[in-house]
């Protein structure tokens, strides 16, 4: 392992060097890595030469900045305490929360990616594990320990999970009611807090996804959907079409006999608008077609067209009600 | 011989004298000794760091970091420690990630493939980061369905038939915009150190299976 290390260094690594050091179980790597970092800032022999007086004055002038602006606070501080003045003084309180929070945010420990109504983003984990994250979303990660000990993330919303191998080093989501364990693999998982299912759906390789409640499992493969029930645990699986698979993530939204209601909700979803539907009779006629994330007057005009409805639109919300 | 041993003895009561002084005065908060320190060890962190984030930009903000939290902590500072093991534990975490964000995608694969196929007479052998500018540069003069399809199939690993979906063409467009988007790559690299590599660029082939 040390060997490898050296050629990483060095530029000197072969293909077969890589994939060993990518596939190394996360602890070995953690820990080997560490050994060796140690003995080179110790007794490495760094060639000090190549290094730039440019960078050390730039580096030198922003620790100055930092430092200077922190002292600052000092001054204030006495001056406060010389007046015992209480306009000045919450002022300073807030100041110091300021730089203190500042301060934690740098030590802070979790990695937090959320996305807003009709907001979609992509990440990438230090394992080059991709996730694609759908409108009110949020995956919450711990950088210190990513890849080092396992790849664990928590995770609410829906996105599409392009997973590294690793056989060494499986892949944990933490979500609701739920937890899903994985090799290396491409799914969607969909768990909301308000929704009383969440689901999987599998594109390639395997999963093992458990339920919190009922503590029953099942290993999923490739076309398989798992749904699960919040409240009781149980876990269902179906075949399911995976050419559209995550197809929010390009931009529509297919329904395949879905209540009408149900397609007024993911379009409130999506657009972060409430959408009323004055219409009873016609939330529970089942919708089949494709609407886009990106244009909600086109996917007004079909619903309109379909139901015979008509919408109207004010700063607050949409109104879709009967044509009379 | 007493002479020697004891001016080694002097030297070497002097070096921790000095470096406990620092720290004495750095926990009390001396700009002074925080300078000193500074002076002392930039090169070698610097120098240290470059070796696993073979990045500069990155290994200038990592050394920014690990002196401001140096700077920050240094009330809970033991006074038994000392710089050499404050520094590495501060950085240590900066490092690892670095080495791992390095390791894992496609590009890092590119450029061991390029110093593996490199002889061992190339004396113009180039750092990783500039052989991530010079293939960026490259691929940025390309015509934009080209480049997207190339970035598409090598650095964000899809399938022709993923790509094609995706920017509503045909699987077989896919395919020959890869195969001219590699030609032009190869002639506009020509004139670049990378050239030899890209000439015989085999994991190429990987392109064009799914």
């Amino acid at each position: 392992m040390e060997e490898l290390y050296r050629k990483y260094e060095t530029d000197r690594l072969t293909i077969q060097d890589l994939d060993a050091l990518r596939n190394a179980n996360c602890t070995e790597v953690s820990k080997g890595l560490e050994d060796y970092m140690r003995k080179e800032w110790i007794e490495g022999d760094l060639n000090l030469s190549s290094v730039s007086d440019d960078a050390q004055s730039r580096v030198k002038s922003l620790l100055d900045e930092h430092i200077r602006s922190e002292r600052s606070v000092m001054p204030l501080y006495v001056k406060i305490l010389s007046w015992a003045a209480g306009i000045l003084l919450p002022l300073f309180i807030i100041s110091t929360f300021y730089l203190y929070h500042e301060n934690k945010q740098a030590l802070s420990e979790e990695m937090i990616v959320t996305t807003g109504p009709g907001e979609r983003a992509t990440i990438t984990l230090p394992d080059n594990t991709q996730v694609t994250l759908n409108t009110q979303s949020k995956l919450t990660y711990i950088p210190k320990v990513y890849n080092k000990e396992e790849r664990r993330i928590k995770f609410s919303g829906e996105a599409y999970f392009n997973v590294a191998k690793n056989a060494d080093c499986p892949f944990f989501i933490d979500a609701k009611g739920l937890n899903v364990k994985v090799l290396g693999t491409k799914f969607n998982l969909l768990v909301r807090q308000d929704e009383p299912t969440a689901e999987l759906l599998l594109e390639s390789g395997s999963v093992l996804f458990s339920s919190l409640v009922s503590g029953k499992s099942a290993i999923l493969k490739p076309s398989q959907k798992v749904i699960m029930d919040q409240l009781t645990g149980k876990l269902i699986i179906v075949a399911d079409d995976i050419r559209n698979i995550s197809s929010w993530r390009k931009n529509e939204l297919v329904f395949r006999n879905i209540p009408l209601s149900s397609v007024i909700i993911s379009l409130e979803k999506v657009y972060g608008i409430r959408i009323d539907l004055n219409c009873k009779e016609c939330s529970t006629d089942l919708f089949t077609g494709t609407l886009v994330t990106n244009d909600i007057n086109g996917d007004l005009e079909v619903i309109e067209k379909a139901y015979h409805l008509k919408a109207t639109m004010n700063e607050r919300k949409i109104i879709i009600s009967r044509i009379e | 011989m007493y002479l020697r041993e004891n001016i080694c003895l002097m030297l070497f009561l002097s070096y921790v004298t000095e470096e406990s002084q620092l720290i004495r005065e750095l926990k009390k908060g001396s700009t002074q000794a925080f300078d000193k320190i500074f002076e002392k060890y930039f090169k070698r962190l610097y120098a240290y760091c470059y070796r696993f984030t073979k990045s500069k930009e990155d290994s200038e903000e990592i050394v920014q970091d690990v002196f401001l939290r140096l700077w920050n902590i240094r009330e809970t500072i033991q006074q038994e420690d000392t710089l050499q093991s404050l520094l590495f534990i501060i950085s240590k975490n900066y490092l690892i990630n670095a080495f791992h964000k390095n390791i894992h995608p496609p590009e890092f694969e590119d450029y061991v493939d390029y110093q593996e196929k490199l002889s061992v007479e190339d004396t113009q052998r180039l750092e990783y980061e500039d052989f991530l500018q010079q293939l960026k540069l490259a691929l940025s003069k390309l015509p934009k369905t080209q480049k997207s399809v190339i970035e598409k199939s090598r650095l964000e690993q899809k399938t022709n038939k993923e790509i094609a979906d995706e920017l509503s063409l045909s699987e077989q467009t896919v395919k020959n915009q890869l195969s001219l988007g590699l030609k032009t790559l190869r002639s506009l690299l020509r004139e670049t150190q990378i050239s030899i590599w890209f000439l015989i660029f085999d994991s190429v082939f990987r392109y064009f299976s799914d």
